[in-house]
């Protein structure tokens, strides 16, 4: 069995041939860089997404807080995850790569600060 | 009027700006002035909160407020003054400039050079012409994403997206993901506008349909938009009668294109390259007026912020060359030539007897395409007009074109039996 993935590493775009059995990977076709043989061989076994999105904050200047996970959240994860970030407000000041919701719905993966709020600039 | 006078002008402090401030810096200059009409440095990186920022500049996967941040730490860093809610509302062509800001009211800089780092806009409703009434409810999808993604407030509850570019694609997965409903990404062209990245992993992901080859036809609604017709268009563009059908929904996004941001550009007499809406420069992002430079947005709308970051470091390195006096500029110059299945090239001349590197759009999406400058030929598997593409030539390879004063850059598909040579 072939599964035909469109590689997202790069803005080239490869388009990759993947020969499977079952979930072992045979071969794979049509990529022009190392990370993109990888990725094709991850997206058949498992397809994961950083997830990028929001919290709120009670911070007036800030009313949101950018926030990401820090590892992929496999595919179908991502409303049910999107769910649970909607019920958590930021009260405080955050520093960058903080974590917000760790081990998010049991995954192993962890919601972190995208910036630091506020940020004041160090000057000489 | 207080009067200014610097080495370096810097008009705008994102990600160009910035790293031409500190590019400046490291290469000796000392009396660096950046300008930034908000009152936050890093542009429009702030709404950008997705990541995919950084694969080539910092070799990581970043958003594009922790790609801020990281600028924005080191550049805190050094000695470069930075003026925020400065709008700067005048340059002339003797690279002098009128500011403003609370601080000092009206000022005038005098520069011994200028980068331009103005970035680039969004084109509106008005300038792709969609009849219809003129309810709330149709927005560009660069100021959505700043209302949603900075300010907290949903545009909308179903959207019609026209325009697959980057932006379009990207908010169709983040109102996907704040609960919206998308019916429908419009796309006038026969082929996605934006990466295949965001194709696959805004669209394809969540099932949201693209419509390649179509167009919005109307727009409805009077207080508030209730729907807008969707059309079929044929090679030409124009709606194919008897195609049109109407889509309820209460939110219309605009992702049609931006346009570098050159009114400035425009007053000081800088010339325009007219296909892509920035200055023409050489091969150091030197403008026709000597010792103004452009970077980023505001020279050609990039596929990617890493190529605006690399832009700022060149003219931040080649502005301090020019006020040193090290700019070695040739008596003839080469004048790059936009062959065939090319969209747009920079720079447009070449000036210096250096490496030159190019970048250059293709019109239509090749496979097994071979690109060609001057003598140089590059093959590719695939060629793409959502990216741009980055050639260099040694100068041994620019000096053979200087007899005609010419040199072309063309695109091609090798033919078949050639494929594998």
């Amino acid at each position: 069995m072939t599964e035909e993935i469109i590689c997202i590493v790069c803005p080239l775009g490869c388009r990759m041939n993947v020969e499977l059995d079952g979930s072992e990977v045979l071969a794979v076709q049509g990529h022009q860089c190392k990370q993109g043989k990888k990725h094709a061989k991850k997206e058949v076994v498992f397809p994961g997404r950083v997830l990028t999105t929001t919290v709120r904050t009670d911070i007036s200047e800030f009313p949101l807080l950018p926030v990401r996970s820090n590892k992929e959240i496999p595919k179908d994860q991502l409303m049910p995850c999107m769910g649970e970030i909607s019920k958590r407000r930021v009260n405080s000041p955050t520093e960058i790569g903080r974590p917000i919701i760790k081990d998010i719905l049991g995954l192993g993966v962890d919601i972190i600060a995208c910036r630091t709020i506020p940020l004041r600039l160090r000057r000489r | 009027m207080k009067i200014k006078e610097v080495d370096l002008a810097i008009i705008g402090a994102g990600p160009a700006g910035m790293a031409a401030a500190m590019s400046a810096e490291n290469a000796g200059m000392e009396n660096i002035l950046l300008l930034e009409r908000a009152e936050y440095l890093g542009g429009l990186l702030h709404q950008c909160i997705h990541n995919g920022f950084g694969l080539h500049y910092f070799k990581e996967d970043l958003t594009g407020p922790e790609y801020a941040e990281r600028v924005i730490k080191q550049l805190s860093g050094m000695e470069a003054r930075i003026c925020m809610n400065t709008m700067v509302t005048h340059l002339n062509p003797d690279r002098s400039l009128i500011a403003i800001n609370s601080e000092w009211g009206e000022f005038k800089v005098l520069p011994k050079s200028v980068i331009l780092a103005m970035g680039c806009r969004e084109k509106s409703r008005f300038s792709v012409g969609i009849p219809g009434s003129r309810p709330a409810g149709v927005f560009t999808a660069g100021l959505a994403q700043k209302l949603v993604n900075v300010d907290g407030y949903m545009p909308g509850k179903e959207f019609v997206i026209l325009g697959s570019g980057d932006i379009g694609l990207i908010m169709a997965r983040r109102l996907h993901l704040e609960g919206a409903k998308i019916k429908a990404v419009v796309e006038l062209m026969p082929h996605v506008g934006g990466l295949i990245r965001n194709e696959v992993q805004c669209l394809n992901d969540f099932g949201i349909p693209l419509l390649l080859k179509h167009t919005v036809s109307e727009i409805y609604g009077n207080d508030r938009v209730e729907g807008v017709e969707i059309a079929q268009v044929d090679s030409d563009g124009r709606v194919m009668k008897g195609t049109e059908r109407d889509v309820p929904c209460d939110c219309l996004l605009l992702s049609v294109g931006l346009i570098p941001e050159n009114e400035l550009s425009i007053e000081a007499g800088i010339e325009l390259d007219e296909r892509i809406g920035g200055p023409i420069v050489d091969e150091y992002l030197q403008t026709n007026i000597d010792g103004i430079f452009a970077a980023g947005n505001v020279l050609q709308v990039w596929d990617l912020v890493d190529n605006v970051s690399m832009d700022g470091d060149k003219t931040g390195a080649n502005a301090a060359r020019f006020v040193g006096g090290g700019l070695k500029i040739k008596s003839s110059e080469i004048k790059v030539i936009t062959g065939e299945n090319i969209r747009t090239v920079t720079p447009q001349k070449i000036v210096g007897g250096e490496e030159v590197e190019f970048a250059v759009r293709v019109r239509t999406p090749l496979q097994n395409a071979e690109l060609k400058v001057g003598q140089v030929r590059k093959k590719y598997r695939v060629l793409s007009p959502t990216q741009v593409i980055k050639i260099s030539l040694k100068p041994s390879e620019i000096e053979s074109c200087r007899e005609t004063g010419r040199i072309e850059v063309s695109c091609f598909e090798r033919e078949k039996g050639r494929a594998h040579d």
